[in-house]
């Protein structure tokens, strides 16, 4: 496989659930670990075309979310992972979506294997969550409250420190 | 594409799961009363592991938990103050937990921390067991009655055992030997799935020689010593690391690097280095009499001789000054941390906090304290937080 055959691929054209296409260069479809597979597999049969990646889970304004991080971290490929410049550009990226965004979001970078904004969606809720109530964590994340008044009151009677 | 991938609204349980294990355990204790689902996932003891995990691996979520005991004379109260604080950062710190316990248990005593699970043995009046208690969920566990008191000395350790995945207390009862009777070497062996109490013969347990402080690293704990066939009288210098491995429950001797014959002195503590054990060796140098060396060895190897077994990592000359300072203090010295981000040693001696900077040599006391005295690199955990009937006695924070 070593061989520099003619096959290389310079763009892809990647489908959303929704059916629109993106066309992506190369650089910056590798940082999903998903495209990229697809990428390399195509380069090994030795197929000059350009192909085409349906993504069968993900809507095109969360693909344009995850395509934007792709670009700007493909940018910085070649740096360190502690650019200054980069982190502040995440955490701002992050900081304008509400958490229904935050959630597709999170559940297309793991699909698509794209684990520093996976990492990047978890650590972002994680420490949101911190600061909320269990009362608010329900609200947000719309989560069902499936406890009894009484199941509810003694599991906080078991940690009542926790709530203090 | 061959995956077929069926679209999904909420958060996979997966991602739930790589968002818990970065939350404290405050926080998740508070979220197990979210939903159902969220209180299984929580409780499930392979999250509960992969939380561990996660905080080892994270430089970040490491501290440096101390603890005081004193004992109240006027009311009869008996106090364990816990506190953590930043490594690195001494001054700053935060009690999490007092713990008041009452007249009748008089005496506690700290035995051994993994995965921030505190050990320590209590002394009733004619009575003894041993308790664990996990600081940052503030939960308490009392292990079942010992099955046999022990005759003699006994050594009591906590760690983890990678084969069965779960965690063990063992207490290493040493041979007595007496005219008429010998008592059999063996341990007495704790696994918390289990929840009972064993016996394990037949090993050769080491001698009982200065088995003081120890070092536990992934599954083994370390104890400086002397080898198992040694006869009194004891030499000036430790020429072992005796090991117990929790995966295999069997001891094993290193010898210690370098010269070690009695003709000069080596004042050695052992510590961890990363995830290694590593001792600290000082001697005097025989050339240059103004000087002492300062040496740190890395074991690469549990077991055998010196030459295969470890690798020198640092070698210093260091003042006379200094060397009195350990010289002073070798049989009071203990605790020895090594705090990576500042490039600093913390010990205990007599009580007393002190930092010792591996650039400057210089030696600073951090703190004092009446009671006695304990600190260990600290993560949290949520060990223990399922399948507890017993609360802390008492517990508040500030």
């Amino acid at each position: 496989m070593a061989s520099s055959s003619s096959s290389s691929l310079s763009r892809v054209v990647v489908k959303s659930s929704d059916n629109n296409l993106f066309v992506v260069n190369k650089k910056v479809a590798s940082q999903s670990q998903l495209l990229k597979q697809c990428i390399d597999n195509m380069e090994e049969k030795g197929t000059n075309d350009v192909i085409l990646i349906p993504l069968s889970n993900v809507t095109s304004n969360i693909l344009t979310l995850v395509l934007e991080y792709c670009e700007k971290h493909a940018d910085f490929a070649d740096d360190d992972n502690n650019n200054q410049e980069l982190k502040q550009w995440d955490h701002e990226f992050l900081k304008k979506f509400d958490y229904a965004t935050l959630n597709s979001l999170t559940m297309a970078a793991d699909y698509m294997v794209t684990k520093s904004l996976l990492n990047l969606c978890c650590q972002f809720i994680a420490d949101s969550i911190k600061d909320l109530t269990v009362q608010q964590i329900r609200q947000i994340f719309d989560i069902k409250n499936d406890f009894t008044p009484q199941e509810e009151a003694d599991i906080k009677n078991e940690n009542a420190w926790a709530f203090r | 594409m061959d995956e077929e991938i069926i679209p999904s609204k909420i958060l996979l349980p997966e991602l739930w799961m790589e968002i818990f294990s970065k939350l404290p355990a405050k926080t998740l204790v508070r979220s197990r009363c979210v939903c159902k689902s969220w209180r299984s996932m929580i409780d499930n003891p392979s999250f509960i592991s992969m939380h561990i995990t996660r905080f080892k691996n994270n430089f970040n979520k490491h501290f440096l938990l101390s603890f005081e005991t004193h004992n109240s004379f006027d009311d009869d109260q008996f106090e364990l103050k816990i506190r953590v604080r930043t490594m690195g950062k001494f001054r700053k710190r935060e009690q999490i937990l007092g713990l008041t316990f009452s007249a009748d248990d008089y005496h506690i005593d700290y035995k051994g921390y993994v995965d921030g699970l505190l050990l320590f043995g209590r002394y009733y009046v004619g009575s003894y067991d041993l308790f664990l208690l996990n600081p940052s969920i503030r939960k308490s566990i009392v292990l079942p009655q010992i099955p046999s008191s022990p005759a003699g000395r006994a050594e009591t350790v906590i760690g983890f055992d990678p084969v069965k995945n779960d965690y063990k207390v063992v207490m290493i009862l040493f041979p007595i030997r007496l005219v008429d009777h010998t008592f059999p070497d063996s341990i007495m062996v704790y696994e918390f799935r289990i929840g009972e109490w064993r016996f394990n013969t037949g090993l050769e347990i080491p001698h009982e020689w200065f088995l003081g402080e120890n070092v536990l690293t992934k599954g083994v704990v370390h104890w400086l010593s002397f080898n198992l066939f040694l006869q009194l009288p004891l030499p000036k210098n430790y020429t072992h690391i005796v090991s117990f491995n929790f995966g295999t429950e069997t001891f094993s001797y290193t010898e210690l690097p370098g010269d070690r014959s009695d003709d000069y002195e080596k004042i050695t503590y052992p510590f961890l280095l990363g995830d290694s054990l590593a001792v600290l060796d000082i001697s005097l140098d025989l050339v240059d009499v103004y000087h002492a060396n300062f040496c740190i060895w890395v074991m690469t190897k549990c077991g055998g001789n010196w030459t295969e077994s470890w690798s020198k990592r640092d070698h210093k000359v260091i003042g006379l000054d200094t060397f009195g300072f350990f010289q002073e203090y070798k049989y009071n010295i203990r605790n020895l941390l090594y705090v990576e981000s500042i490039q600093k040693f913390l010990l205990e001696v007599n009580g007393k906090v002190k930092s010792y900077d591996l650039e400057s040599h210089k030696i600073k006391e951090l703190e004092s304290s009446d009671g006695c005295y304990s600190m260990i690199p600290y993560v949290e955990s949520l060990l223990l937080c399922k399948r507890l009937e017993e609360e802390c006695h008492d517990c508040d924070s500030d």
